[in-house]
């Protein structure tokens, strides 16, 4: 998805904070008179900036320069192994130990910032933000948040206004002609217009250098820019080639696996969910029993007050069931494993039934015995006589 | 005459006089039998038996009087079963309270609401304050429909209440609960671990990728990186070590409340454990039978088996005093003197000094006219407690007896003078009762569940007790370990971990979908781990509530109404929070 405008009916802090707010992941490209501007949002925080006609190096290189991290010989020095060997500059400045790792970042931010800053004071272009999958930024880069940007561009802007007139504020190289990019159509003047895609929003690099180490590996993108030096031509976005639709679904289906996993053990061994490692099959075997103790109890009570009622033990557990005694749920134990119950005239058996077959040592027998309501052999018990022997004498 | 024959004529002379005194002296009645403990659980004489067999007898004319539709006979009867149960000092007969319920139900289904109704209330007396009574009124109400409905939604009301008055029910809701609450975060942990994997695993997946693509060809890189993440799921009990593999994984992609979230959910899969197994041995005391009947009398609940339930408890704890103590009161209530009077002497010889026991054994005394013995034990009531008014107060009623008016008056002044107003409601209560009796024994039965419980303790393994505790601790322990993993990994790490968002998969309205229906994912793309968890947690909580008993303790009903109710709070529950989720998402959509 993508949404595009122009900047004389939606200003660039606008635009800016809109994406902050919507904690928004993409690319916002700004196509001024002179340069033309990409910034990588991540999450609503700016990650990375690249303008065409000013390249990262040069920036940073100015910035180090100016912040006192690095001196202008020590910059020309690292400028050429850089020539030399190949890579990034960045690497060859913390691999050369001209400055270290922090200072590069801090350093890259600065730049980042004051990039933005000269972006803000442009007030004719047109916008676009493409919304969506990966943005690419330098490892460790702490996000600039919209509101740090303004803030820093407003001082600067009260700054640069108490200053004595002097050399005009750095600007972005001559631009060549502007070209009217060969992108989708051009959004039409004075509105703002949101262009859904099917597709995730393709990636978009300025020329130059290989662009920063990207964090996560990038699927393999394929972008094309031709430009020459100090003349922006043409601007051709491909869409990067990305990694098959399996593979990309792969992380969400193992996560499906997951859900369905501990679906299936919730209903069928909730024990094992509470007491899931090895070393507990005591404990867990023991919570099960109680559990299995407790069905039992409630199907005794049940069982019996058929029996006072009806004088006999019921026929099988619907029985209960049908009578309100017994709830659906307790005709199968606590693994799901259905319940069978064999009565006899004064005692019944019920045990759990596995693979067709009940399962040994895990069953119930009540009887009758012992039960005063219930028991004929209760009150009619012969009893022992307690009177006195009759001693008879020689 | 010879020695020999004097010997021989004093020989008949003794006999004759016994003969002769054998034949005058008074028939000795015929001593009251007593049933066998091994039939009755418990020694009965005649006289109990007698009452039992009445409460038989009585409930048989009440279903007489159910079938001829007779409400006044009915009611009679219910009035002759509690007075024959307080003769027992029993007050409450559950299994005929829910036999009459069964009645009730059975004549609504056959229309007659009239019969149902006083059915209902025959078994809200035999045994009141019972949530099945509700659970049945609720179905006859139903049954009837029309202003019956109103008495459904008000039963809902009042069954929870009653819920708690009943012991060993209330114990096993409790348990429930714990159980599913502590099931409801494990599973809504683990769904919180399959979002995280479905929302960062991209970023894990792709870098697990990249890092064994430098040594082997890509497709082979993609195989091992899918291997590497499953293979916990062939282990023995397979879900939790895969779960706890991707959650150390993710950790590295997380945000603060994310891993915040982790270290919770690591922290209560090592705690799950401990709670459940401290509450395991407390639970199977409370299902035993020993333990239902001792509540039973707490309750003066006078159910079918109380007195083979008792009897098994003394065969678990044969050399308890206190097991022994609590008989004899059982023996003493049930107007069985000279059984209590053998168990009182058995517990004096462990405790001399039992108050409760000695002012039992002076009563025995006492009702049997032997003042003298009664005395004795009162003076060492008196003596073993000196703050006994109910010691002094029997002294002077047995003083009384033994016309020693002097010391009669002593006693019963030194009696005003510990507890005047307890005093005064005895002699007011005198034509009842002349002599104050202690229920030493019932008070201990709390001391005889924690000697049960002792009893239940499973056999130590061969590691020894310390041994167990490091056993049992191990899932802690675990927790532990990946706790301090976690932290050293941080650490490590930059502080802020945080990737590329996910992929917005296929069009917006299939992702809307998935925002939708799967709780917890915009929070996931937002690093929002608290928000994320706790839109895990609605759901799954709705979802799992039909599940209460079953992931847990069936609580021993005497009327179950089944789980409707649980299935209608869920479904319009879930149908409810998706809608407002729905609305939610769309209005935060660009």
């Amino acid at each position: 998805m993508a949404v595009e405008g122009t900047l004389e009916l939606f200003k660039l802090p606008e635009i800016l904070q809109l994406v902050s707010q919507q904690k928004k992941t993409g690319i916002l490209t700004v196509q001024g008179q002179q340069d033309i501007v990409a910034i990588s949002f991540l999450n609503g925080g700016i990650v990375a900036a690249d303008a065409l006609n000013h390249t990262l190096e040069e920036g940073l290189g100015q910035v180090l320069v100016a912040e006192g991290l690095l001196s202008a010989s020590q910059l020309g020095r690292a400028t050429s192994d850089h020539q030399a060997a190949g890579g990034r500059l960045l690497d060859v400045l913390v691999e050369r130990r001209y400055v270290d790792r922090q200072q590069l970042l801090k350093a890259l931010r600065l730049q980042t910032r004051l990039l933005l800053q000269d972006l803000l004071r442009w007030d004719k272009g047109d916008f676009k933000f493409y919304s969506g999958d990966e943005v690419f930024y330098e490892e460790g880069f702490v996000p600039i948040s919209v509101e740090e940007l303004l803030l820093h561009a407003g001082e600067a802007e009260a700054e640069a206004r108490a200053r004595p007139a002097a050399a005009p504020p750095a600007a972005p190289r001559p631009a060549p002609a502007a070209v009217p990019p060969a992108a989708p159509a051009a959004a039409p003047r004075g509105g703002l217009r949101v262009v859904r895609s099917s597709e995730p929003a393709p990636a978009v690099r300025p020329a130059g250098p290989a662009p920063a180490k990207p964090v996560p590996v990038p699927a393999p993108a394929a972008v094309v820019h031709e430009a020459t030096a100090g003349a922006f031509r043409k601007m051709t976005v491909e869409r990067p080639v990305g990694a098959p639709v399996f593979l990309r679904l792969m992380p969400a289906l193992l996560a499906a696996g997951l859900a369905v996993l501990l679906g299936a053990v919730l209903l069928t061994r909730p024990g094992a969910l509470l007491l899931p490692f090895p070393w507990q099959d005591g404990e867990r075997a023991a919570v099960i029993r109680d559990q299995q103790e407790s069905l039992y109890l409630k199907i005794d009570r049940a069982a019996k007050t058929f029996f006072l009622l009806e004088g006999r033990f019921p026929d099988g557990l619907g029985q209960l069931r049908d009578a309100g005694l017994l709830a659906t749920e307790d005709l199968r134990d606590l693994r799901g494993r259905p319940l069978q119950y064999t009565p006899a005239e004064e005692s019944y058996l019920v045990q759990p039934i596995e693979a067709g077959q009940p399962a040994a040592g895990e069953g119930a027998s009540e009887a009758v015995s012992g039960n005063f309501l219930l028991d004929p052999e209760f009150l009619s018990v012969t009893s022992e006589s307690s009177g006195q022997p009759l001693v008879l004498l020689d | 005459m010879s020695r020999s024959g004097v010997k021989r004529s004093f020989r008949l002379l003794a006999a004759s006089l016994l003969l002769w005194a054998g034949l005058a002296a008074p028939v000795p009645a015929v001593a009251e039998t007593v049933s066998s403990p091994q039939v009755t659980g418990v020694e009965m004489t005649t006289s109990v038996r007698q009452s039992l067999k009445r409460i038989e007898e009585q409930w048989l004319q009440w279903n007489t009087a159910y079938y001829q539709n007779n409400p006044e006979r009915a009611k009679q009867l219910v009035d002759d079963l509690l007075a024959t149960a307080r003769q027992l000092e029993m007050s409450r007969l559950p299994d005929l309270s829910t036999g009459a319920l069964v009645r009730s139900v059975e004549a609504a289904r056959q229309g007659d609401f009239v019969r149902a109704h006083w059915a209902l209330e025959a078994a809200e007396r035999l045994d009141p304050g019972r949530p099945e009574t509700v659970f049945a009124g609720i179905s006859v109400a139903r049954l009837e429909g029309g202003a019956g409905w109103l008495r459904v939604l008000t039963g809902f009301f009042r069954v929870y209440p009653r819920l708690f008055g009943l012991p060993l029910e209330r114990y096993l809701w409790f348990q429930d609960l714990l159980l599913w609450t502590l099931s409801l975060l494990l599973v809504t942990g683990g769904l919180f671990i399959a979002v995280q994997m479905a929302t960062q695993g991209r970023a894990l997946f792709q870098d697990l990728v990249g890092l064994f693509a430098r040594r082997l060809p890509r497709p082979v890189a993609v195989a091992v990186a899918i291997a590497f993440l499953v293979w916990p799921v062939f282990l023995p009990f397979g879900l939790v070590w895969l779960a706890l593999l991707w959650s150390l994984l993710l950790w590295g992609y997380g945000s603060t409340s994310e891993r915040v979230v982790l270290i919770g959910l690591w922290l209560l899969l090592g705690l799950a454990p401990l709670l459940l197994i401290e509450q395991q041995r407390r639970v199977t005391v409370a299902l035993s039978p020993p333990v239902r009947a001792m509540q039973g009398l707490e309750q003066r609940r006078l159910y079918g088996g109380l007195f083979a339930d008792l009897g098994m408890l003394r065969s678990m704890l044969p050399e308890s005093t206190a097991v022994k103590h609590l008989l004899a009161d059982v023996h003493r209530s049930l107007d069985q003197g000279d059984l209590a009077r053998s168990l009182y002497r058995q517990v004096l010889q462990e405790e001399p000094d039992n108050t409760a026991a000695l002012l039992n054994m002076g009563a025995y005394f006492y009702l049997k006219d032997d003042f003298g013995n009664a005395i004795e034990h009162f003076k060492k009531a008196s003596d073993a407690d000196p703050q006994s008014a109910a010691a002094q107060f029997n002294l002077s009623q047995a003083y009384s007896e033994s016309y020693l008016f002097d010391e009669q008056k002593a006693a019963l002044a030194q009696a005003r003078q510990l507890d005047s107003a307890k005093v005064a409601e005895w002699i007011r209560h005198a034509d009842q009762q002349r002599i104050v009796t202690s229920s030493g024994g019932m008070a201990r039965i709390p001391e005889i569940r924690q000697e049960l419980l002792a009893s239940f303790d499973e056999p130590k393994g061969k590691a020894g007790p310390q041994g167990e505790l490091f056993r049992h601790g191990l899932s802690l322990l675990l927790s532990g370990v990946l706790i301090v993993l976690a932290l050293a990994l941080h650490l490590a790490r930059r502080p802020f971990g945080y990737s590329a968002a996910p992929a917005g998969m296929g069009t917006r309205r299939f992702d809307l979908l998935r925002r939708v229906l799967v709780p917890g994912v915009s929070s996931a793309e937002a690093g929002e781990g608290g928000k994320g968890f706790f839109a895990l947690l609605v759901p799954m909580a709705l979802l799992m509530l039909p599940f209460f008993q079953v992931l847990g303790y069936r609580i021993p009903w005497g009327y179950d109404p089944g789980n409707l109710s649980a299935w209608i709070v869920a479904i319009l529950g879930l149908g409810l929070y998706f809608g407002v989720r729905l609305r939610w998402e769309r209005s935060n959509e660009v």
